[in-house]
């Protein structure tokens, strides 16, 4: 019963933290200390939550099945709980002392309220609630991005809006489909009915497109680089960087295999969805100019690998993807913070103007540079540890199929296409020259280099410890959800799970890499003491064949060979692509739609009117029954 | 307690090993091109030479450099070459740093090298320095497509991701070279490493007569003679990398001194052969342009590279 109120003590904290919040307005250290109370405390509870359930195997707390709001943990939401609120909680550090939003206070409660809100979507077990509270977020979203100084703001949230909430729609349909038909709103697997195969196929697409929607995978991606172009840094480092992808990538393995059980053709076509996620996604970002949109195109592109673990239809695919999903939460989140900073300390974030700030702030770069290499998946951090898994998992299951090999390949080129992309952001942001007009910048205050520290300590020690968090975190709903099948261990040898224990061991390999490195630097400074290194200030300038001038090479020109040689495509990228194809859909509904706003009040509208209905059938099958 | 002092004793085996052997197969590539350039070439100390003057000539940081990552870069570049020395199986010695899935880990360490270079480029705040970070991260992003395809050919044909799997597969099937999947993967493999290594026709990033040396330009003294036995050694393990997972194995058989001399001998050719390739093909062409070299490799080689893997599905 401890464990039920410190579950329930989670989304209920942040909210009255917010309702007194609220009521403050003003800015105060009373303010301050209840934003940090607010946000530190559901963070504290979940992480105990986590401990005591994953390791020391406290049963896992639930409400009453006769209470109404059916709140329960399990083994699958409590990864996403346990970071929806931890990773909240960093931003709200990263956020006490500056943000750039209208109204700070209406900043702080939407912070809050959207822990809160997310925290009851992922606990609750009735579709009614979880769909209400799922729609919260999406409304808090809308919200978080108007707060932006900038004009385009209100644009881009109306498109985030009405995108996700077209998306959420389709969910509300098959959700009263199945009140009407099981006349139970439980989230449970769909058993035997009356209902057509299609209806349900129908059912469970509609769902699974509400989730990847909001994860921000392909063709539905759309909104995600217009919010992190104008939102506050701290919004998009919450929403579409980390929030969004613990909930969709959430809700997708809960369609996929607690709802549904995928397996053939449904897997291959969420595979193929993540393999173009990834695809359009990394080609897009290569091109970009401004940072943020850059670190956006990732959001989407890496989205792909964790509906592609989830879809290649085996445990070891499930692991990698939510497995990722985490990491991908860490790094990207890691990375938003620092292009803030970046922007803040300034005033740009164009690329091109940009350079040379790895001696002005060395503390965000090397944060930078870890959140960089981790999404690349270099080796020994943990976007590595959850891309090897997905690999593992996709050429597993391209042993039945070939596509997924075909898969494999992609995935593993789009990680080549990813560094290349963060190359140039290390390059063009922290590298290269120093613009002359960045003499006076500083680095990020103490709060938000914490907040970036803690994330890029997380980056590497999930990195050295991935079989830790594989086993205390990932194995148990990714078993549960898919009992392997025995053949596996015959033909497939790396996918036996008492040798993936004891398989990539990256703290000896590191503690080798690292051993050899300091020997090396040893030996070179034994080498090099005779002749102590030229001192800087003595003047050695870059050697440019004795021309006078410095010629800028800017990191905006990193990839034009690759431009030019895909400019048919990037042409359709750059007259709006995807976008167009939305204006023709909303053509059709024009008298219904005609302002944003109009548009948002119908979608919102018709998706409460279908959960009073499904709670409507849910109560009279009850009644009935 | 003995399996850490075994470990310890082929952690230093292959460190001094790996790096010789690297410096003597830097020298056949020397010397054997200036053969064909009908010119006489060094002597076999050449590279030992180059690498201990290196380590005494002075050294600079330029200004507007960022020292740390300008200094560890080659440190970097090294260590992670190194580790693949230590990953990579030989046949008849029990692999005591490979594991589940290594191939996957080994295709990233050897992307490490160029990030290093990348990075130790960008540092230097030289404009040279900045434009062949560029080449390498085009050049690493056309070649890394078709060389994953032509290691996954060997994945789908051997049904595992562990090196010494693979090894084991051809010691009792043959090598996969044998085979025409096997074939094709092996020769986008030897392009796309052609590439890796950046020599010509893809010595892009460090085009001598373009862009002084790119991402070395600004590197001397002992950071540079790093980074050229970080590359020596490089030649040296993906010859060995392609002698593993295509040409049969490096094995040593210890069961008769004949037999130990015969399996040793065999194991050079299979080291050379690649080599040799590599070496040849560098001296015969000219320089690419660096978006000639991403057409190419994007369009044809990996239209290539997937044929093999096609095959590969269809068991030939």
């Amino acid at each position: 019963m401890d464990n039920c109120l410190v579950m329930l003590s989670i989304p209920v904290v942040p909210a009255l933290a917010s309702v007194l919040i609220a009521a403050l307005k003003r800015a105060s250290a009373i303010r301050d200390a209840l934003y940090l109370v607010g946000a530190l405390a559901p963070a504290t509870a979940s992480a105990y939550l986590l401990y005591a359930i994953s390791v020391l195997g406290v049963s896992a707390p639930s409400l009453p099945q006769a209470a109404l709001l059916q709140l329960a943990i399990d083994p699958l939401n409590l990864i996403s709980l346990a970071f929806i609120n931890c990773l909240g909680a960093v931003i709200a550090l990263y956020s006490l002392e500056h943000v750039e939003a209208r109204e700070v206070w209406l900043h702080h409660v939407l912070v809050l309220l959207t822990m809160s809100f997310a925290s009851v979507a992922v606990l609750a077990h009735n579709y009614v609630v979880f769909a209400l509270f799922w729609l919260f977020c999406t409304l808090s979203l809308f919200f978080a991005i108007r707060l932006s100084l900038t004009p385009e703001a209100e644009k881009a949230a109306y498109k985030a809006l009405l995108i996700l909430l077209a998306a959420d729609v389709g969910m509300a349909f098959s959700i009263a489909y199945v009140a009407l038909t099981y006349h139970t709103l439980e989230i449970a697997p769909l058993g035997q009915s009356s209902a057509p195969w299609w209806a349900i196929g129908l059912v469970v697409c509609l769902m699974a497109v509400s989730a990847i929607a909001k994860a921000g995978g392909v063709p539905l991606h759309t909104w995600i680089p217009d919010v992190a172009a104008e939102a506050p840094t701290s919004i998009t480092a919450l929403f579409p960087a980390s929030f969004d992808k613990l909930l969709g990538i959430y809700k997708l393995a809960v369609v996929c295999y607690v709802i549904a059980s995928i397996s053939g053709g449904w897997c291959v076509a969420i595979a193929a969805i993540g393999a173009a996620t990834m695809v359009v996604g990394v080609m897009m970002a290569l091109v970009q100019k401004d940072i943020k949109r850059l670190l956006s195109f990732h959001a989407i592109s890496q989205v792909g690998y964790m509906i592609m673990g989830v879809g290649t239809g085996n445990a070891l695919g499930l692991i990698g993807g939510l497995f990722h999903m985490v990491n991908h939460s860490i790094y990207k989140m890691c990375l938003f913070l620092t292009s803030g900073v970046v922007q803040r300390a300034t005033g740009t974030k164009d690329i091109d103007r940009l350079g040379g700030l790895a001696k002005k702030m060395p503390v965000t770069f090397a944060c930078a540079l870890v959140a960089a290499m981790a999404i690349s998946g270099v080796p020994p951090l943990n976007g590595f540890a959850s891309k090897w898994l997905i690999y593992q998992a996709a050429l597993l299951a391209g042993a039945q199929n070939p596509v997924f090999t075909i898969f494999a390949v992609v995935a593993a080129a789009t990680s080549a296409l990813t560094l290349a992309s963060f190359i140039k952001y290390i390059h063009g942001v922290f590298l290269g020259s120093t613009p002359s007009s960045f003499e006076e910048v500083r680095d990020a205050g103490p709060l938000a280099k914490l907040a970036m520290v803690v994330l890029a300590l997380l980056c590497i020690a999930l990195g050295l410890f991935p079989g830790l968090a594989v086993k205390y975190l990932f194995a148990q709903p990714a078993f549960g959800l898919i009992p392997e099948p025995m053949h596996i261990e015959a033909t497939w040898t790396c996918c036996s799970i008492g040798v993936f224990f004891s398989s990539w061991a990256p703290v000896f390999a590191t503690a080798l890499a690292l051993a050899s490195i300091l020997l090396g630097l040893a030996v070179y400074a034994w080498v090099a003491s005779p002749r102590p290194i030229e001192p800087v200030s003595e003047g050695v300038k870059p050697f440019v064949c004795g021309e006078d001038l410095l010629p800028v090479f800017t990191g905006g020109h990193f990839y034009s060979p690759l431009k030019e040689l895909l400019k048919p495509l990037y042409g359709i990228g750059e007259r709006g692509g995807f976008d167009i194809a939305y204006m023709k859909v909303a053509k059709a509904f024009k008298p219904l739609l005609r302002s944003p706003k109009g548009a948002a009040a119908f979608l919102l509208a018709l998706y409460l009117a279908l959960l009073a209905l499904s709670v409507c059938a849910a109560l009279w099958g009850g009644v009935v029954g | 307690m003995l399996n850490q002092a075994f470990m310890l004793v082929y952690f230093f085996a292959v460190l001094f090993f790996a790096t010789n052997a690297g410096l003597f197969f830097s020298w056949i590539d020397r010397k054997l091109t200036a053969r064909l350039q009908w010119r006489v070439g060094p002597p076999l100390y050449q590279p030992w030479a180059d690498f201990l003057k290196l380590l005494h000539k002075e050294q600079i940081i330029p200004v507007g450099a960022y020292g740390a990552a300008f200094v560890l870069a080659p440190f970097i570049s090294f260590a992670s070459v190194l580790l693949v020395a230590l990953i990579l199986p030989v046949g008849g010695i029990p692999p005591p740093f490979g594991f589940v899935g290594d191939l996957i880990v080994v295709l990233y360490l050897l992307a490490i090298p160029g990030i290093a270079a990348m990075i130790g480029g960008s540092a230097s705040a030289n404009p040279y320095g900045s434009v062949g970070a560029s080449r390498e991260m085009v050049l690493l992003l056309s070649y890394e497509l078709p060389l994953i395809a032509a290691l996954f050919t060997a994945v789908v044909k051997t049904g595992s991701l562990q090196l010494a799997e693979i090894l084991n597969y051809q010691l009792q099937n043959g090598a996969l070279a044998l085979s025409a999947s096997g074939f094709v993967a092996l020769c986008a493999s030897l392009l796309a490493i052609q590439a890796k290594l950046s020599f010509a026709p893809f010595d892009i990033p460090d085009a001598k007569t373009e862009i002084v040396a790119g991402p070395y330009t600004e590197y001397s003294g002992p950071l540079l003679a790093l980074f050229k036995l970080a590359h020596a050694t490089l030649l040296f393990v993906c010859s060995w990398l392609v002698a593993t997972v295509f040409l049969g194995g490096l094995v040593v058989d210890f069961s008769s001194a004949f037999s130990l001399v015969q399996s040793l001998a065999v194991d050079a050719a299979k080291l050379l052969a690649p080599l040799l390739f590599f070496s040849v093909f560098k001296a015969i062409n000219p320089r690419a342009k660096i978006d000639q070299a991403l057409k190419w490799f994007w369009l044809y080689l990996t239209a290539f590279a997937l044929i093999g893997l096609a095959l590969a599905f269809v068991r030939w």
